[in-house]
């Protein structure tokens, strides 16, 4: 639920780009070669619309009932993009963050520092402009 | 420029790694070393003569590097780091989670079935690929 409610508010990817090389159909929506399309998740991951009026909180309660349940109506949680063309490294980035974050939190406790500034900012990816002044102590 | 910075540190990376390997100081079994042993055959005489290549070139190595060092590195980093922001801001649920976690695997390193168990920590669904998976891919330019 943790990571999850972390790749919603903060996906490190905050859109993905396709062309249309031919005329395509997406759904209903016909479409001549040469278009460039956006899925800006950064958007629909904080849309109070399809997330709720707590959009901006870190809840990561909301995630209870499974990923597709989080969000009213549809699936609006796209970090790794969807499709065949979904993130390859999707599972293995997903044990990596579990088993890296399960190896932080056995063995450390954390707080942020007071000169920590809140500043997501994107340099390719999203990323602290000021950087994640974090204290840590050995448990 | 962003690009030429980049290309310019991996063939620093390349350079150093091709040295050590040669030297005997550094091994070709990390990612990096299983890549450039791909390209030495690249100098077997025998793929000299026109025969069809499956290795990679130098230039190749690089573009991988670049999808494995940037687009995997950085993604996974930059998301852990927020994690460490959102759990020291909210301890109650760094609590909750690190008790998940002790509970699951005790002080021993978790290991797949274990992460697997969980779900306060992240219940985001690994995807099973239906088989035979094979994603299309259609090539717009020779490759």
């Amino acid at each position: 639920m943790i990571l999850n409610e972390v790749l919603r508010l903060y996906p490190p990817v905050i859109s993905l780009y396709q062309h249309t090389y031919k005329e395509t159909r997406i759904g209903n929506i016909h479409l001549p070669a040469g278009v460039d399309l956006t899925l800006p998740m950064l958007l629909i991951h904080h849309d109070p619309e399809l997330w709720g009026d707590d959009v901006e909180e870190f809840r990561p309660e909301r995630f209870l009932g499974g990923v597709s349940r989080a969000s009213k109506d549809q699936l609006a949680l796209f970090p790794f993009g969807w499709s065949p063309r979904t993130c390859t490294g999707q599972n293995f980035a997903m044990l990596e963050a579990k088993m890296a974050l399960a190896m932080i939190l056995q063995n450390f406790e954390f707080n942020l520092s007071p000169s920590y500034v809140h500043a997501p900012h994107t340099v390719m990816i999203l990323q602290p402009q000021h950087g994640a002044q974090i204290i840590i102590h050995q448990l | 420029m962003m690009n030429k910075e980049i290309v310019s540190m991996i063939r620093d990376l390349i350079q150093r790694k091709e040295y050590g390997m040669r030297t005997g100081q550094s091994d070709d079994d990390d990612l990096l070393g299983m890549l450039l042993q791909s390209n030495e055959q690249n100098n077997l005489p025998e793929n000299a003569s026109g025969t069809i290549r499956d290795d990679l070139s130098i230039e190749e190595v690089i573009e991988e590097c670049k999808q494995f060092y940037l687009a995997e590195k950085e993604t996974t980093s930059s998301w852990l780091t927020w994690a460490m922001i959102v759990l020291a801001l909210h301890p109650e649920w760094q609590e909750m989670a690190k008790e998940e976690v002790l509970q699951v695997c005790g002080q021993k390193e978790p290991n797949f079935e274990a992460l697997t168990h969980l779900k306060i920590v992240s219940n985001f669904p690994l995807i099973g690929y239906p088989f035979p998976f094979c994603p299309p891919q259609e090539l717009h330019r020779d490759v």
